[in-house]
């Protein structure tokens, strides 16, 4: 009996506690295992195989034989950052101590069609006001909104000034051009304060597994009116090719309100949240998981095409004229004199 | 079997287990309240969160109520540790780390089911295992946080053998359990940063029941071990060290395994 207890004192934590078998180890740190780590994390969570048509396995064969064990971190961080551009997706990083890769083709293949310059010089000398993140400005009796990143987080009391300084006037320009993106809540917290009642805006596709084509069903994003007023009279949301990630959802949200209108480029896209993971070296990359929708089902990830296309022309740039902020101008014109007409 | 029957079925054998084994005449129950201060090890991988082991260190507290006689062993505990986990392989560029805070309560019952020569005895019976874990990483983005809920019904069987050691009369106890049926508040997508929010509209706490999940062992698998040595003190109040171990592995699209070994040192006071 004695020498069963003894066993049993000995050998049975010994035996139940080895949680690195049922856990699993980490593999060493090789550029071999990294680059397989990185395949499969990818492999299981990336969100547009399908979308985008991306033979993956295919990849695999290309770039597997270009590691091996011994080569350099620079080396080991060129392949993984070629095979990571091959996703052709802005919100795919690489991030070592050393470097960060990038995939910017969403814009850089793009005309610009936006000069800050030619903005601030030619429209905003005068009158111009700051609110937080917001630059405004009234331009004959139409109000003009900027705002270039949504990196900080929306304050309630910015954006409610800046709906409270315009109310009474024909209408809004709300430039977005060159905002690629930032906080998720800013399109919500922003398209809340134009929101004329409660309105289906978006949906959201999470993966739901590892296969390609394993997602949740949609599901539905909402935008209800927010703040102390809203500003229901005309509005024109100018947009570019570097409108990217939570910008382009701002830019979806507020094109399903009827008063409210798209103009200027496509923008860039970036439907899917970007989520991080690491390597066993320690570098991390991040990949999207989800995908967005507008309400009829179409994939906002290459970007959502305006509802009036106008670029900025090299003459008019060069005369001092914002060929797209000047339509936008003349749009809410005519609206609002087709509103008095009637 | 269809998945509703497998449930019932495994939930039926759990409680008439306890009921079949042997009947024995019973001593007065000894009741006690229990304190203990601890100190667990152990880690996670959460492939919600990285595909990397991260392991630390906690520190632990418990308190419980404890009802004992020949025949039946019942006890309810509850438990809470905090801590810090870090990747085990690299030392993280950027001091990479989670912190870990976890809560537990335990509802044990067992009857007396056989003896092993006139010292040792066998019980078996059911425990009920509840826990809390929520996680969040320094630095990763949109992935930063878990949490769970789950609950157990264990199947479990303990030994207890008296030991004469010099003057002192000690108690071994050995206490294995295994999830028999599981209820689990795992979301896939509990929580981002510093993104904003995906569940614009549903919020993280709807989508956090939302995920409310009823498994057996296809799904949630587990084990918990704890081997203790009990002193019995001259004025009727126990001390007791202890070790455990805790492993589950819980199989959604995020897969998460935690493991944790724990040293406890418990002092009952007798009521």
């Amino acid at each position: 009996m004695y020498r069963l207890l003894i066993i049993l004192i000995i050998t049975f934590p010994a035996a139940v506690s080895c949680e690195k078998i049922l856990i699993g180890k980490d593999g060493d740190n090789t550029p071999v295992n990294n680059f397989e780590l990185m395949w499969e994390v990818i492999d299981r969570n990336y969100s547009f195989f399908e979308y985008k048509n991306i033979n993956w396995d295919s990849l695999y064969h290309e770039y597997r034989p270009k590691i091996q064990n011994g080569m350099s971190d620079s080396e080991l961080f060129g392949v993984l950052s070629s095979m990571l551009f091959e996703l052709r997706d802005g919100h795919v990083n690489l991030y070592s101590g050393f470097d960060r890769s990038r995939n910017v083709e969403w814009y850089s293949l793009y005309p610009a069609n936006y000069s800050p310059d030619l903005i601030e010089n030619n429209y905003l000398r005068n009158g111009i006001e700051t609110k937080g993140p917001f630059l405004t400005a009234i331009l004959d009796s139409i109000g003009y909104v900027y705002i270039g990143s949504f990196s900080e987080s929306i304050n309630d009391k910015d954006i409610d000034e800046v709906i409270e300084k315009f109310q009474g006037l024909k209408g809004i320009v709300f430039d977005v051009r060159n905002n690629s993106g930032g906080y998720g809540s800013s399109g919500e917290i922003i398209t809340g304060r134009f929101a004329d009642r409660k309105r289906l805006v978006s949906y959201t596709v999470y993966k739901s597994g590892p296969g390609h084509s394993d997602f949740t069903p949609p599901q539905p994003n909402y935008v209800v009116p927010l703040g102390k007023s809203q500003f229901t009279r005309n509005v024109v949301v100018l947009t570019n090719r570097r409108v990217y990630s939570a910008t382009n959802d701002f830019v979806l949200y507020m094109s399903v309100f009827p008063h409210i209108t798209i103009m200027g480029d496509k923008t860039g896209g970036g439907g899917g949240t970007p989520y991080d993971y690491e390597l066993y070296n320690g570098w991390r990359f991040r990949i999207p998981k989800t995908m967005t929708l507008a309400p009829n089902g179409f994939n906002v990830e290459h970007g959502i095409p305006p509802d009036i296309n106008v670029s900025l022309s090299g003459r008019d740039e060069r005369d001092g004229i914002d060929t797209i902020l000047e339509a936008a101008l003349r749009h809410i014109e005519k609206m609002s004199e087709q509103k008095y007409a009637n | 079997m269809g998945k509703k029957s497998k449930h019932i079925f495994y939930l039926l054998t759990l409680i008439a287990f306890p009921l079949l084994t042997e009947a024995k005449t019973d001593s007065p129950a000894a009741k006690f309240l229990g304190t203990a201060a601890g100190y667990t090890y152990g880690g996670l991988r959460d492939y919600g969160i990285s595909p990397l082991y991260y392991g630390g260190h906690h520190i632990t507290g418990e308190a419980g109520y404890y009802l004992y006689k020949d025949s039946i062993l019942f006890n309810i505990e509850a438990g809470f540790s905090h801590g810090t986990v870090r990747p085990s392989i690299y030392p993280g560029p950027d001091g990479s780390k989670m912190k870990s805070i976890k809560a537990g309560a335990d509802i044990n019952y067992m009857r007396y089911a056989g003896s092993i020569g006139e010292r040792a005895k066998i019980f078996a019976g059911g425990i009920m295992v509840s826990r809390f874990g929520f996680y969040e990483h320094n630095n990763l983005m949109n992935s930063a946080k878990t949490n769970y809920i789950y609950s157990t019904i264990n199947a479990g069987g303990k030994l207890t053998r008296e030991i004469d050691a010099g003057s002192g009369r000690y108690m071994l106890l050995v206490t294995v359990d295994v999830p028999v049926l599981a209820f689990i508040t795992r979301p896939a997508y509990s929580y981002i940063k510093p993104e904003g929010f995906l569940n614009h509209n549903t919020g993280n706490i709807r989508s956090f029941f939302s995920s409310i999940e009823i498994s057996s062992i296809n799904r949630f698998t587990g084990i918990g071990t704890n081997v203790e040595i009990e002193r019995k003190l001259s004025n009727g109040n126990t001390v007791r060290l202890g070790y455990s171990w805790e492993f589950f592995d819980h199989k959604n699209s995020n897969r998460l395994k935690s493991a944790l070994h724990g040293i406890t040192i418990k002092k009952f006071f007798s009521l």
